[in-house]
């Protein structure tokens, strides 16, 4: 009985979709924005007449001004990043799951 | 009895400053801190006292249901004496407090809240183990509102404190105090020739002699009694009704200089007339602020708004009636049982109107039109509710009659007048609600606050708003007021929540790893344990065979299958870059916070007490 090979690719594990895990990581950051919001609320109250504007009260407006734009800005960069990284993951892993195979096998003939 | 002079919270506006803490249900961990904060804020030092705090929820002596919320502080000193025990009674918050309230002021019968402030106080001197020592242990009844009442009861009838401090506090009842204390019920008997067979005979006499009896036998107590009332507070205007007596040292604010007070207005209305308009308007307040105008005809009239508003006209009255009967049979009944205390109550009002809201003009409070306005719709609500009576005198006679015919034809047409009678007084309600009218209550409510009493303690740069303490500073020309309170929550808690922002970015660190590089592995693992499985059992696999060549069952065998396994690295497996600027912007949150500190000692640079406060803070 004469043996014959094929090659083929195939998907040797059945697909999973991985981009849920956009939102687990995205559940990390949001802690970070809470602390982020947080923390700036400490600053809300300090100054009671706001329509005095001095040079010192002025600074420190735009001191928190600064801040809040500077980790709201980081924050939505990392969003970004985690999308980028769990796409990829999720296509790699997609791709790995299929795997160039040799299939060996014979002719036997029919009862 | 010797009085020891307190060493820890010597001002009121420490003491002040504590009672509102009470309010704020907050946990045993952070009572303690914001206590250190307040005492670092009045007095510019570190409470060098430890503090012990116990929590009426935790009793076990609190057997009765009686609304009574209290907490007791104990300041521990270092050498052991001239210890200090506060119990902070909580004021009236809810209704069960409220219609204590009522019963305990104008009634005069119940102390049932009294009893358990002694209680409370008795197992926390236990608890503490005061009971040794308690002679270097100052016990203080700290209270605002209704516990002032509790407070001061337990303080003349079981002796309960050294002494009581309270603002804005629902007065002591001489009655309340009659039925209550025994001793005080036998002198009163004696001293006034009365019977025992009659215990309402109290209330035939002269209540100004009954009051003069009253102070003169609780003279010695009240010395230890140290009130603050505000003339705008409503409390202390209702305090001239029959019963009440004020004891003890009593120092008066005028906390709102716009408005001359209540009480000056109210002292010749009738007590009956003030007591319904109490407890209207407290049902009312209750009432629409859990659920607006459709709880408040719920609550107080046994009303389904749902199922009115389903009646608007006769023929979806008939159909609504047909669907709705078991409800509409259940409305009907609550609102015959409910009816007449409205009536009597609204009737009170209107037939006082004049006197009532006309007092209410000559202090400024509402403006002319305003009271013709509530006075109108206040006539209104009187008119439907009398014609809603009137309907359900024959209506409730005809349900008694079981005879289902008559039932449903005499029902339908009185339950649709009785629709439009609800409905006209719910649009009346609704006018009652307008914003300028409320902003009033709003305003008379403020007074009985804590933060308003506070605020017009203000002196030189210091001041209050809300409970937090405020500086003023000149900067050239210009006045700063920074809240050093914020400013040094800023200083401390900032701190902390800089702490969680990293301890969240380690977490988040290890989510990627494991959520990212440690998912790729872990997918891996399982693809090359196929490949193992592939190449051990091939003929398990012949499907894959069969999706590229047609054969027959039993044609074609597979022999071998050989996988020529490829796995590539993972391309994006970290954000180490980002984890390492999200660790800088925690260092920029602590330069912000420190160069925060410094423009405040900026702003303040002559008054050194501010810098220190940082200090003293930022070292806790």
């Amino acid at each position: 009985m004469r043996e014959e090979t094929i090659t083929v690719t195939e998907r040797i594990v059945a697909s999973e979709d991985l981009t849920h895990k956009k939102q687990i990581l995205r559940g990390y950051t949001d802690a970070i924005y809470q602390c982020d919001t947080a923390f700036l609320k400490l600053m809300d109250d300090i100054i009671v007449n706001e329509e005095q504007k001095g040079e010192i009260v002025e600074a420190m407006k735009e001191e928190t001004k600064k801040l809040t734009t500077y980790n709201r800005n980081l924050l939505e960069h990392v969003d970004k990043r985690i999308n980028k990284m769990v796409e990829g993951l999720d296509e790699q892993v997609d791709e790995m799951k299929k795997q160039s195979l040799t299939i060996t096998y014979e002719n036997t003939p029919s009862a | 009895m010797i009085v020891m002079t307190e060493k820890v919270v010597t001002t009121e506006e420490f003491r002040l400053r504590l009672i509102d803490l009470e309010y704020k249900n907050i946990s045993k961990e952070e009572m303690i801190k914001r206590i250190k904060q307040i005492y670092l804020e009045e007095y510019g030092k570190k409470l060098s006292a430890e503090i012990e705090i116990y929590h009426s929820s935790e009793a076990t002596t609190l057997t009765q249901d009686t609304g009574f919320d209290g907490t007791a502080i104990h300041f521990k000193t270092h050498n052991g004496d001239n210890n200090e025990l506060y119990v902070i009674s909580q004021g009236s918050k809810d209704i069960v407090d409220w219609e204590y309230n009522i019963k305990a002021m104008f009634a005069g019968k119940d102390y049932s809240q009294a009893q358990d402030t002694h209680k409370f106080t008795e197992e926390t001197i236990n608890k503490f183990g005061i009971n040794s020592k308690k002679e270097m242990t100052s016990i203080i009844g700290l209270s605002h509102s209704l516990a002032h009442n509790n407070n001061t009861t337990a303080h003349l009838i079981y002796g309960t404190f050294d002494k009581v401090y309270s603002v804005n506090g629902a007065q002591t009842n001489y009655y309340q105090l009659y039925f209550a204390d025994r001793k005080f019920a036998n002198d009163v008997r004696s001293y006034f020739s009365m019977s025992y067979n009659n215990p309402d005979a109290i209330y035939d006499i002269d209540p100004n002699k009954l009051r003069q009896f009253a102070e003169a036998y609780y003279k010695d107590k009240a010395k230890n009694i140290h009130q603050v009332i505000s003339e705008d507070d409503p409390l202390y205007a209702v305090s001239v009704a029959r019963g009440f007596f004020t004891l003890g040292n009593v120092e008066i604010m005028d906390t709102n200089p716009d408005y001359p007070g209540l009480r000056s207005l109210i002292k010749d209305i009738p007590d009956e007339v003030i007591k319904d308009f109490q407890e209207l308007a407290i049902q009312y307040t209750t009432a629409s602020n859990q659920g607006g105008i459709k709880t408040v005809m719920h609550d107080i009239l046994g009303v389904n708004m749902d199922v009115v508003n389903k009646m608007d006209n006769w023929f979806n009255s008939v159909k609504a009636y047909a669907t709705y009967q078991p409800e509409i049979d259940t409305m009907i009944r609550q609102l015959d049982k409910k009816l007449p205390g409205v009536l009597k109550r609204v009737k009170m009002i209107t037939s006082n109107a004049e006197l009532i809201f006309g007092r209410l003009v000559k202090a400024g409070y509402i403006s002319n039109a305003q009271k013709q306005l509530i006075v109108k719709e206040f006539t209104n609500i009187e008119t439907e509710l009398d014609a809603i009576q009137e309907t359900l005198s024959r209506l409730v006679g005809v349900r008694d009659t079981g005879n289902f015919f008559v039932q449903i034809g005499g029902d339908i047409a009185a339950v649709v007048k009785l629709m439009g009678h609800i409905t006209a007084i719910q649009d009346s309600l609704e006018v009652l609600k307008r914003e300028d009218l409320l902003s009033i209550l709003e305003e008379i409510k403020a007074s009985h606050s804590i933060t308003e009493v506070l605020s017009s303690l203000s002196s030189g740069k210091k001041s209050y708003l809300g409970t937090d303490m405020v500086f003023s500073t000149k900067h050239g020309k210009k006045e700063i007021k920074v809240n050093i309170s914020a400013a040094l929550r800023m200083y401390q808690d900032g701190k902390a929540v800089l702490e969680e922002k990293s301890s969240e970015i380690d977490h988040f660190q290890t989510a990627i790893h494991r959520e990212i590089s440690q998912c790729y592995e872990n997918n891996k693992s399982q693809v090359m344990r196929k490949i193992d499985d592939i190449e051990a059992n091939p003929d398990l696999y012949s499907y894959l065979l069969r999706k590229h060549i047609y054969f027959s069952r039993l044609n074609k065998k597979v022999k071998r299958i050989r996988v020529y396994e490829v796995f590539f690295p993972l391309e994006t497996a970290n954000l180490n870059e980002e984890i390492h600027v999200l660790r800088k912007s925690v260092e920029k949150g602590y330069t912000y916070v420190e160069n925060y500190r410094k423009a405040i000692e900026d702003l303040f640079a002559e008054e050194k007490e501010i810098a220190n406060l940082f200090d003293l803070v930022g070292g806790e």
